[in-house]
């Protein structure tokens, strides 16, 4: 039993060692189970000898050796002796029906400004940052520097989340403006240099694109990227209905201005209006930020702990990669249908429609997400805890396994359900509501919705994995299919229009993201381990 | 020996996160927030289409009546071009082309088989109450292989949200070496459209290359179109059913052959009188160009004279003569257009 529990923390601790500060947790918690209170380094050391900790993995926990390991240990011992003091919570219970009904609403609520834009889309036919009224030359600007900045913000917004995640674990808030400035802020700076780059090449080098719409691509890259930055610590934070809330408002006034217009729709105005709105809505999200959702709770001075930067960079970097990873498979689609590959771009506008509605086939994937891993933390996890002893470590993967495999299914069927929706349905009705919410190029059209479902897929397991500190499956897989994308992408576009080689690209890449993510978390899950989750 | 993962870091530090650095770090990102609004809303300004007109000291211009307005005097990179047109047409990409010059904006169509066109619309619109104009020339030889059109147009901007393009046309129609102008207004939905020619000049194989346009237009019943300064045709009982507000197309249409349309000194006005404000009760007003009077009123008790141009000449250069009982000055080289308000000194 004692081999199957220290192999059992081996894979822990090796799975973990990549981000080694949580290994470094890792360990604290292992010798808290086996040692409450250690009085001294040498104590701690022999514990983590027994627990089968060895000088090599000292080393790559960035300890000169056991001993050292035992001092850095001991160290992060006051992090957890106030929670250990305070009363234990019961072993998680089975949801009732409210807190079924209160999780359903709060992962649509995390769904929120997708939801909201997409049906302001389909209403009135404008989003933050697409309208169905549009120039080319404002089209081609906006949608680049939209591009740029989501995929340039995107690794800074996961590091983000992970990091003010790791830190609110453990009741150490005053940190998150440091990890605000240090995330968020630099990759804000990032992303205005790459689209203050953009603009120079395309205006000033390369003599592409009208100056004005430059400008105002540059206006929007600056908006959209603040944007993400605002929005991340809601998210960090749980704060839905208060994301749901402005995001509802602004759309409001979005559709509002949009009919106060009447027939005619200046593009121009419109665009430089929409710029504008993202741009005190991201304001507005940002000051939200810094006054009110990264407050520090308690007014006394805990602990502080600086991490090493290396060992910061070693544990933030693979939630970075897939962050960029994935974006770059969601959005560089548009800009190979605008021709990437032939060297130049024009706006595609029948591709982004088919792609931007065909996110819709996401969200059933994206809400079940936010669901199953609170309810993950919550109730499946604490449950399996009780319910088994660390001899029982199969059943207590058995119970996981069953529970991610049941939960993946689910959101399959939902995807396939709305893609289904999107590709048939949806076209049946809208001659009869009118026309206008279909792009009537039915191979594109069913491509980009396939895709979205089997990526919905990927972005659930991808999500699971995340929240479980598991980042390198989920990285390797979106990395993966990135890369997959580009090439059948680049292939295709030998032969076929760009936007044909960007809905197959599209198509290929998702696939491949959803298969190694899939076979990677069912590994992951037939590898958990009891004794891991019962230090957390 | 390698430093800790974690150090225990001072009283210093803890004063950062949770003192008065951290109500810095607040007050700096309120900053660059309110910062970055502010450089959006500076980024986001489009440029107006409308020069900086001449405006003789001590008359003060307080509201301008033109619209918008492009000469076409001079070389224009085609991608500024696009700042305040929007170029498009049937034709192939390839085949139809635009470039400004000194001597206009070229809007053409290369060689190629069956019907082909290619158009600048501007990207803003005006409402009915104005007055449109362009000087539309075609090349100087007419067409004898196909057929050549040059089109000034005023069209509804409403086609995107009901599919309508409907239009006031005048053309200058050139084929088997003959050449007629034309006026005309058309029905039609997204892209064919019947026209209805209300008038038209005989076929000619000297018919002018070159003409100055003007229109007006309610876009329900009335039209008036003049070329030069002659009017060629006005009407108030017509059913039109051109949705406003109303966009500019300035294009080419051909056949079976490459063709080309020029446009020069475009303008759009509003349709109002010319006020001169802050003279003497009685005075009278002339607008003079070439020793000709374009227009002239008397100023009302208040100090206002109204003068009402005639629609091809509501925008120009001329010189203002402002005579009272007690003196008279006049006001060289005034860059004026129907709508302006000018505050004498």
């Amino acid at each position: 039993m004692t081999g199957t529990l220290e192999s059992s923390t081996f894979e822990a601790a090796s799975t973990f060692e990549a981000g080694s500060d949580l290994g470094l947790h890792v360990a604290a918690r292992t010798v808290l189970e086996r040692c409450p209170e250690p009085t001294n380094p040498l104590e701690v050391a022999v514990v983590l000898e027994t627990c089968g900790y060895t000088a090599s993995r000292a080393a790559r926990l960035g300890a000169g050796g056991l001993m050292e390991l035992g001092e850095q240990v001991l160290a992060l011992m006051p992090l957890y002796a106030e929670r250990a003091q305070e009363p234990s919570t019961a072993p998680g219970q089975p949801r009732s029906r409210r807190a079924q009904i209160v999780a359903l609403l709060r992962s649509l609520g995390a769904c929120g400004p997708l939801l909201v834009g997409l049906t302001t889309t389909f209403v009135a036919g404008v989003s933050f940052w697409s309208s169905a009224v549009a120039i080319p030359s404002i089209a081609v600007g906006l949608s680049l520097s939209t591009a740029v900045s989501l995929i340039v913000i995107a690794p800074f917004v996961q590091g983000f989340g992970r990091r003010a995640g790791f830190y609110l674990g453990l009741d150490d808030e005053g940190i998150l403006a440091f990890v605000h400035r240090w995330t968020l802020e630099v990759g804000l700076v990032m992303t205005a240099g790459a689209n203050i780059a953009l603009y120079v090449v395309r205006n000033d080098l390369l003599g592409a694109g009208s100056p004005a719409a430059n400008r105002l691509g540059l206006s929007v890259g600056l908006a959209v990227g603040a944007l993400q930055v605002g929005l991340a610590s809601f998210y960090v934070r749980r704060a839905y209905l208060a994301v749901v809330t402005l995001i509802v408002v602004a759309s409001g006034l979005l559709v509002w201005r949009m009919h106060a217009a009447g027939a005619y729709v200046d593009p121009v105005a419109l665009a430089a209006w929409q710029a504008r709105f993202v741009a005190v809505l991201a304001a507005a999200t940002c000051a939200a930020s810094a006054w009110w959702l990264l407050r520090a709770g308690n007014s006394t001075p805990g602990p502080v702990w600086k991490p090493r930067p290396g060992a910061l960079i070693k544990a933030v970097a693979p939630y970075s990669g897939y962050g960029l990873a994935y974006f770059v498979l969601l959005t560089s689609p548009q800009l190979i249908a605008g021709g990437a590959w032939q060297g130049r771009y024009e706006f595609d506008a029948p591709f982004a429609f088919a792609a931007g509605s065909a996110v819709v086939v996401l969200l059933p994937a994206l809400a079940l997400a936010v669901a199953a891993t609170e309810e993950m933390f919550e109730a499946v996890i604490p449950d399996a805890l009780a319910g088994h002893l660390v001899a029982e470590l199969g059943h207590f993967r058995e119970e996981l396994i069953r529970y991610w495999r049941r939960r993946a299914i689910t959101v399959g069927i939902s995807g396939a359900a709305a893609a289904f929706a999107l590709v048939v349905v949806v076209p049946w009705i809208d001659p009869r509501l009118g026309g206008g919410l279909v792009v009537h190029q039915f191979g594109l059209r069913a491509s980009c919705a396939v895709a979205m479902a089997v990526m919905g897929v990927a972005s659930f397991a991808a999500q699971l994995l995340l929240t479980l500190s598991q980042p390198r499956i989920p990285l390797i897989a979106a990395a993966g299919g990135a890369a997959c994308f580009l090439v059948a992408s680049g292939a295709c576009s030998l032969w076929w229009s760009p936007a044909t080689a960007a809905a197959v690209g599209l198509a290929v890449g998702s696939i491949a993201f959803a298969g190694l993510m899939l076979a990677g978390a069912d590994g992951a899950f037939r590898r958990s381990d009891l004794t891991y989750y019962r230090t957390m | 020996m390698t430093s800790p993962v974690y150090a225990r870091v001072g009283p210093g530090v803890v004063a950062w996160f949770r003192g008065h650095r951290i109500l810095r770090w607040r007050l700096e990102v309120t900053v660059l927030a309110v910062a970055m609004v502010v450089v959006t809303y500076a980024l986001s300004s489009w440029p107006g289409t409308v020069g900086p007109g001449r405006t003789p000291a001590p008359l003060h211009r307080s509201a301008s009546g033109l619209v918008a307005t492009d000469s076409f005097d001079r070389p224009v990179p085609y991608r500024t071009l696009e700042d305040r047109y929007v170029f498009n047409g049937s034709a192939q990409p390839g085949t139809g082309y635009a470039y400004a010059s000194a001597t206009g904006l070229d809007v053409g169509v290369k060689p190629h088989a069956g019907w082909a066109g290619w158009f600048a619309v501007t990207i803003h619109a005006a409402s009915p109450q104005v007055v449109w104009h362009t000087v539309m020339s075609r090349p100087g030889r007419p067409s004898t292989g196909g057929t050549g059109e040059a089109v000034f147009a005023v069209q509804t901007a409403t086609t995107q949200h009901n599919g309508a393009i409907n239009y006031v046309v005048v053309a200058s129609v050139s084929r088997n070496g003959l050449t007629h102008w034309l006026v005309g207004y058309a029905h039609g939905e997204v892209a064919d459209a019947d026209t209805e020619v209300l008038w038209q000049s005989p076929d000619r194989a000297d018919s002018p290359t070159s003409e100055p346009v003007t229109v007006t237009t309610d876009g329900r019943h009335q039209i008036a179109v003049w070329l030069g300064d002659q009017e060629v045709y006005r009407s108030s009982d017509l059913q039109l059913d051109i949705p406003p507000p109303f966009q500019a197309y300035l294009e080419v249409q051909g056949q079976n052959e490459g063709y080309v349309s020029r446009f020069q000194d475009f303008w759009i006005a509003r349709a109002a009188a010319l006020q001169v404000r802050g003279i003497p009760a009685g005075a009278s007003v002339t607008l003079v160009h070439g020793g000709q009077t374009i227009a002239s009123a008397s100023a009302d008790r208040e100090g206002t004279a109204r003068l009402a141009l005639p629609a091809p000449q509501a925008v120009g250069v001329a010189d203002l003569v402002v005579a009272s009982a007690r003196s008279r000055r006049t006001y060289d080289q005034l860059s004026y257009a129907a709508g302006d308000v000018l505050v004498a000194g």
